[in-house]
């Protein structure tokens, strides 16, 4: 089984902070180097990427007001990780997004600045280097709170050091429904490494799809928490394999039977709602996994994000009602199934 | 503001303690810190009230006024609860709280990134500089100013001040 059909996405996160300003939790509108800090951080990724500036509300950037998004942009943002929700309440927020969707500098979240980057399937590293590239021009530009010994200074001391984040999505279908899941989600977890639903609450995920990420990495270097990350999702990785080989053994036909039936529904549906989407876009992702579907794994999965709630209605320029979303999605749903085969 | 002891000199010293804190002027700073190593006195608390022109009013401040970060206003009590700090300066102002959260946390200390990134550009921060690069400084802080970045000219004015001054 290739990896790259189980790790979906991979995502490198700095929280960083500047000396001159309180952080954003207690930061106000009218302090006199906000600006200063605004138009620095803009001016740096202008540099580095091509990219569109959001804000949450009416901010003054540049010397212009910047008109806060509507409701629908920003929950287009939310649900395809390009800003966390805890940015969308902020006051003071907004982010500079890449073009092409891989590298999002968000500025007053709960740091000064959320730097991250995400990349198609298992690629951590070359994530770290994009966003690294940034990052080294944002320090260059910016007088850092950083302390000897601590490393960078952020308001919540959990991401004290590297204050670095790495995170991968992964479709975990056979450990999940093996029961697997949950005695590594406590093993994992005294490891400081957290596994929790992508697609819904806590530790339930919508189609199957988990972040593993790591939690206080007080002290580890950058390469260390890449190191282990890579060294648990490879890990994962087989458990999974070894959980599809034993279900296969034992529903045999069953499954493929449900596998055939979530393909034939996807091709043929004409009204789809997103929990029925969500079931049997992971049942057609597991018939790849099995060979019985010859389908682009990375096209299904670039595939999600598009027929998502908000991002429909963002796309399709107006706002929805729900039977329409579910009309648009069965629709867009069916054409990509028809690309993508192999 | 006036020493909130004595209220004839400007305070200049933030004396921190478990019982409290109170601003100072240098001259009662001094005899704090005397009085205070030659056991005359048991705490911040034992002094104001042994001190000579004795006010309760500030006595009374002293007992409940929260330690407050002079940066930006985090109180001790604050931060205890919402586990979060109020700037950067918090985490020396509240060194003791940062050192126990950290070694909750591990207490293991940070060393830096790095794969193997050698031959790449590596941003080296204004504290790791040296008095071999003050002809460097002094033209990076031109250009802040040039640029208009004043945080940032500031930020170096301060640390060529220190190299200047000795530390290093």
């Amino acid at each position: 089984m290739n990896i790259q059909d189980i790790v979906v996405s991979s995502r490198i996160r700095f929280a960083r902070n500047v000396n001159s300003l309180p952080f954003p939790h207690l930061l106000k509108g009218d302090e006199p180097k906000l600006q200063e800090f605004l138009n620095i951080v803009q001016s740096v990724c202008a540099s580095k990427f091509d990219g569109d500036l959001f804000t949450v509300n009416n901010i003054l950037i540049g010397g212009k007001v910047r008109e806060g998004v509507d409701d629908y942009i920003l929950n287009m943002l939310i649900e395809n990780h390009l800003i966390s929700p805890a940015l969308g309440r902020s006051e003071l927020g907004g982010a500079i997004i890449s073009k092409d969707k891989s590298i999002s500098i968000m500025f007053n979240e709960e740091d000064h600045l959320r730097e991250q980057c995400i990349l198609d399937g298992f690629r951590l590293k070359e994530a770290y280097e994009r966003l690294l590239e940034v990052d080294l021009a944002l320090h260059d530009r910016l007088d850092i709170a950083y302390k000897k010994g601590l490393g960078h200074l952020t308001a919540c001391p959990t991401n004290l050091g590297a204050g670095m984040r790495a995170s991968v999505m992964m479709f975990l279908p056979a450990l999940e429904l093996c029961g697997d899941l949950r005695r590594l989600i406590k093993k994992y977890a005294s490891e400081d490494v957290t596994i929790r639903g992508v697609y819904g609450e806590g530790s339930e995920a919508k189609g199957f799809m988990y972040q593993i990420s790591n939690q206080s990495a007080v002290g580890w270097s950058e390469s260390q928490i890449i190191d282990k990350m890579e060294s648990i999702v490879k890990e994962l990785c087989r458990f999974e394999e070894q959980a599809r080989r034993a279900i296969w053994d034992r529903k045999g036909v069953d499954l493929e039977d449900q596998i055939m039936r979530a393909y034939g529904t996807l091709l043929f549906a004409r009204v789809l709602g997103s929990d029925e989407f969500m079931i049997n876009i992971a049942s057609v992702k597991l018939g790849v996994g099995y060979g019985l579907l010859n389908l682009d794994i990375p096209a299904i999965n670039r595939l999600i994000p598009k027929v998502l709630p908000y991002t429909l209605s963002v796309n399709a320029g107006k706002a929805l009602s729900p039977h329409e979303r579910d009309i648009l999605r069965a629709k867009i749903v069916r054409d990509t199934l028809l690309e993508v085969k192999r | 503001m006036l020493c909130q002891l004595c209220r004839r000199r400007s305070a200049e010293v933030i004396v921190k303690t478990d019982e409290g804190s109170a601003e100072l002027c240098e001259t009662c700073y001094k005899r704090y810190r005397l009085l205070e190593t030659m056991g005359e006195i048991d705490g911040l608390m034992d002094y104001f009230y042994m001190y000579d022109e004795f006010n309760p009013l500030s006595a009374y401040i002293v007992r409940n006024t929260e330690i407050i970060c002079p940066s930006c206003g985090m109180s001790m009590s604050r931060l205890t609860k919402e586990y979060k700090f109020g700037c950067s300066k918090c985490y020396d102002f509240f060194s003791e709280k940062a050192n126990e959260y950290f070694a909750e946390l591990g207490g293991q200390e940070y060393k830096g990134r790095y794969f193997g990134y050698e031959n790449k550009k590596r941003a080296r921060r204004l504290s790791e500089m040296t008095a071999d690069d003050l002809p460097f400084l002094m033209k990076k802080m031109q250009e802040a100013r040039d640029n208009g970045q004043v945080s940032r000219a500031e930020a170096i004015d301060r640390r060529i001040r220190q190299i200047k001054g000795g530390k290093q």
